[in-house]
């Protein structure tokens, strides 16, 4: 007998909500040590079974602890520092006057979530949502689009905020307290791509063993997570320093008339089709009036879940009519076919309420103020050349050093000109003003 | 001093104490909204001791000019000390100089309110808990009330002639207007400490029951200050709703202020907001003032529908009297 296939409600009904929460409050459930969380869409796409995903997040806690407790695998050295992640980490709390830990779960949680999946209490709501660490990928840093940020790039994004956003500038806190929550930063980032890794991996074994294949060199899960996937992971970490963008212009140095002149070609560029081709995302000048119809990396893997479940669910109702017709001696089969897939379809129904709802990509207006995470002109420069990681804003120069660029350095200068023109970007090299961080301990 | 304990004129200095009290009562409310908004609640890890001195004797530098998560949370501490000794001086002073039983055994039950306060904001330092501390700041308001309450029951205009009839549209909205705070109140507590591993949705529909619950309390106390003039209610209830209703408009204010310092623009907003503000600074004044103000605001609320309810229900006009829901013939009368 078919098992109808629940169509469960898009999302929690208030009163579920609410008593959920007066519930969790009154019986003080919610005072439990927090726990990392597995990433629900790769557990749910990738049909993990629940003792996989255990096995997964044993390996993950062996290595990088809790957040409570959080280790720093030996693999690492160099990239993590145990004792300024333990200041990250854990419920805030004061030991010593003026010294407190407990950074993250003060300061981040409420929109990064505990997990670093960008989905704590206050994600819904913001406009971007909190990022999510766990890709390990950054918009705003110095190095070429594919490599990691530096921690001087984590750095400078907690002290100056990113405008327009949610994200505040954390500039009063002291260098230590900066410090301590970029390597949180870099843990949760780190964390979350050996999870990926791992479920991946798992997944791998779970269809060869489905498909009665037999593995090549057999190595223990755990195994394999500390001796080849951390230092393959370390690697990429440890070589964001040598991935600095270098930006060999000087913005200054242009007389008003070729600095107009610098306008003028970047202007040309700009609403060039066949080149820099800015207009067809940003509109003509830069005022935007364009559609894209385009997600960012965070936002595509949930579109692209949804899309799947919504192709599963018409393969379902194919199926089902299908049934009608078959023959009862082969109705067996097809039944139980429809009830996997029917299962597969619950568990994906299940796991699209809990993420946030994709959202297209939404391309910058150009007026002044309106940039993100882009003070200088260097780092305008490095936007136009690099574009914006993880965003389907392109590299119009080369995306790694060993690539050939598409654009010369002097056709992204006069880019880069033409955009601090449309945005007030004042040509001098010059910080946001900050207040000064707090030097109490 | 001579005793001015005569049937209309209450004792001078339990006028006094209710009063400093009531007016000691509130800055402890902002200092402890400031304690939360600034996630200072564990700045001290013991108690009741401070860094294992006695709390009275904690070095008055280190306090001053230490941390400033040590200094809000010490000197809350410190002032909550104060508000407790005030308390039982006016248990002490109602009982020898008042002869209404009800009011003394309302001092006993602020002073019953207040240690419990005590222990609760200890209970919270101790274990660590957020959830008590959510306790704690819903059980300050609910003391605080308690002391507008008892401010009020030593006016002249309480023990005084009656000043008219209060319409009982008018009592009934100003009821609704206190329960609607607190109930708000609560809300926004639960917003406040928010555990870290609740879901967006949890969050998402606290918000919409708060801004819900923010409609009811400006309707009702906007009715209420409506009907007081419509209906000529006596002058101290007129005054109270017409300052009810100011201060409701000041703390839809807040709200929107807090909203956009702490989570940023909404994405239907943004074309409202100019691009040009910089990124707010965490824990700098604007945002910790604002967001603590609106919390404040909120008790300031319920203590004026408390004080204003206790006017107006004090000299309601009968339910059989002709002027119960028609404008009274009274007189004015100053609180």
């Amino acid at each position: 007998m078919l098992r109808p296939v629940r169509r469960l409600p898009s999302r929690p009904s208030t009163g579920f909500a609410v008593s959920a929460v007066i519930g969790c409050l009154l019986l003080g459930g919610c005072s439990d040590a927090p726990t990392f969380r597995p990433d629900p869409l790769l557990v749910a796409d990738q049909q993990l079974e629940p003792p996989r995903v255990d096995t997964a997040a044993a390996i993950l806690t062996r290595l990088f602890g809790t957040p409570d407790h959080p280790k720093a695998p030996p693999v690492l050295a160099g990239l993590l520092d145990q004792s300024l992640l333990a200041e990250a980490a854990g419920p805030v709390a004061s030991h010593t006057p003026g010294v407190t830990t407990g950074l993250y779960r003060r300061h981040c949680a409420s929109c990064h979530g505990i997990t670093g999946d960008g989905a704590g209490p206050a994600a819904l709501y913001q406009h971007p949502y909190p990022r999510d660490f766990r890709q390990g990928v950054f918009k705003y840093k110095s190095t070429y689009r594919d490599a990691p940020p530096t921690q001087e790039d984590l750095a400078t994004v907690l002290r100056d905020g990113i405008a327009n956003t949610a994200m505040p500038s954390f500039a009063l806190l002291t260098d230590r307290e900066i410090t301590a929550l970029t390597q949180y930063v870099r843990y949760l980032a780190l964390r979350g791509q050996a999870e990926t890794a791992l479920l991946q991996r798992l997944q791998q074994s779970r269809d060869a063993s489905v498909n009665g294949q037999t593995p090549g060199e057999s190595i223990d899960d755990a195994d394999w997570a500390a001796s080849e996937l951390l230092p393959r992971l370390a690697n990429t970490w440890r070589e964001a320093h040598q991935s600095i963008v270098p930006v060999n212009q000087d913005w200054q140095a242009a007389t008003s008339e070729a600095w107009d002149a610098a306008v003028a070609a970047g202007k040309k560029l700009f609403h060039d089709t066949r080149r820099a081709n800015c207009v067809e995302c940003h509109g003509p000048a830069g005022q935007g009036g364009t559609t894209l119809n385009d997600h960012d990396l965070w936002n595509k893997r949930v579109h692209a879940f949804d899309a799947d479940t919504e192709r599963m669910a018409a393969l379902y109702q194919t199926r089902t009519q299908e049934l009608q017709q078959t023959p009862p001696q082969r109705q067996a089969l097809l039944e139980e076919q429809l009830a996997a897939l029917g299962g597969q379809l619950d568990r994906r129904r299940a796991t699209a309420t809990a993420l946030l709802p994709a959202r297209l990509a939404e391309p910058r207006v150009l007026t002044p103020g309106s940039l993100r995470g882009t003070h200088t002109p260097q780092d305008l420069y490095r936007r136009i050349q690099q574009g914006i990681a993880g965003t389907p804003m392109p590299a119009a120069g080369n995306a790694a050093a060993e690539r050939p660029s598409e654009m010369s350095e002097q056709e992204l200068f006069q880019l880069s000109a033409y955009v601090m023109h449309l945005t007030g970007m004042p040509r001098a090299e010059s910080q946001p003003a900050t207040p000064a961080p707090r030097t109490n301990h | 001093m001579p005793d001015t304990d005569s049937p209309n004129r209450p004792s001078a200095w339990v006028t006094r104490c209710a009063w400093l009290l009531c007016l000691l009562t509130f800055p402890l409310l902002w200092v402890g909204g400031l304690v939360t908004s600034t996630d200072a609640g564990m700045a001290v890890p013991d108690w009741p001791t401070t860094y294992g001195y006695n709390m009275f004797s904690y070095p008055w530098q280190t306090w001053l000019f230490g941390p400033w998560d040590l200094f809000i949370e010490h000197g809350h501490r410190l002032l909550a000390s104060l508000v407790g000794l005030v308390t039982i001086a006016l248990v002490l002073l109602t009982w020898k100089k008042d002869p209404r039983r009800w009011l003394l055994t309302l001092t006993v039950v602020a002073l019953g309110l207040v240690i419990l306060q005590g222990v609760l904001g200890g209970v919270r330092v101790v274990e660590n808990e957020r959830l008590v501390a959510m306790v704690h700041g819903c059980v300050g308001p609910l003391f605080f009330a308690l002391t507008v309450l008892l401010a009020v029951a030593t006016t002249r205009a309480w023990k005084g002639p009656p000043p008219g009839a209060t319409n009982r549209r008018t009592a009934g909205w100003l009821l609704a207007t206190g329960v609607l705070a607190y109930v708000q109140l609560t809300l926004g507590a639960q917003l406040r400490h928010m555990p870290e591993t609740a879901s967006p949705w949890a969050f998402a529909e606290l918000v919409k029951l708060h801004l819900l619950t923010a409609g009811l309390v400006a309707i009702s106390g906007f009715a209420a200050a409506w009907s007081a003039r419509k209906r000529d209610d006596p002058m101290p209830v007129k005054r109270l709703t017409g300052l009810l209703a100011a201060v409701v408009v000041v703390q839809l204010s807040l709200g929107g202020g807090t909203w956009l310092l702490k989570y940023g623009c909404p994405g239907w907003a943004r074309e409202l907001v100019p691009a040009t503000m910089d990124a707010v600074i965490a824990d700098g004044m604007l945002q910790t003032q604002v967001v603590t103000a609106h919390s404040a605001i909120g008790s300031l609320i319920i203590g004026l529908a408390v004080a204003a309810t206790a006017y107006a229900l004090r000299h309601a006009a009968p339910v059989s009297s002709p002027n119960s829901i028609s404008p009274p013939a009274g007189g004015e009368q100053a609180v």
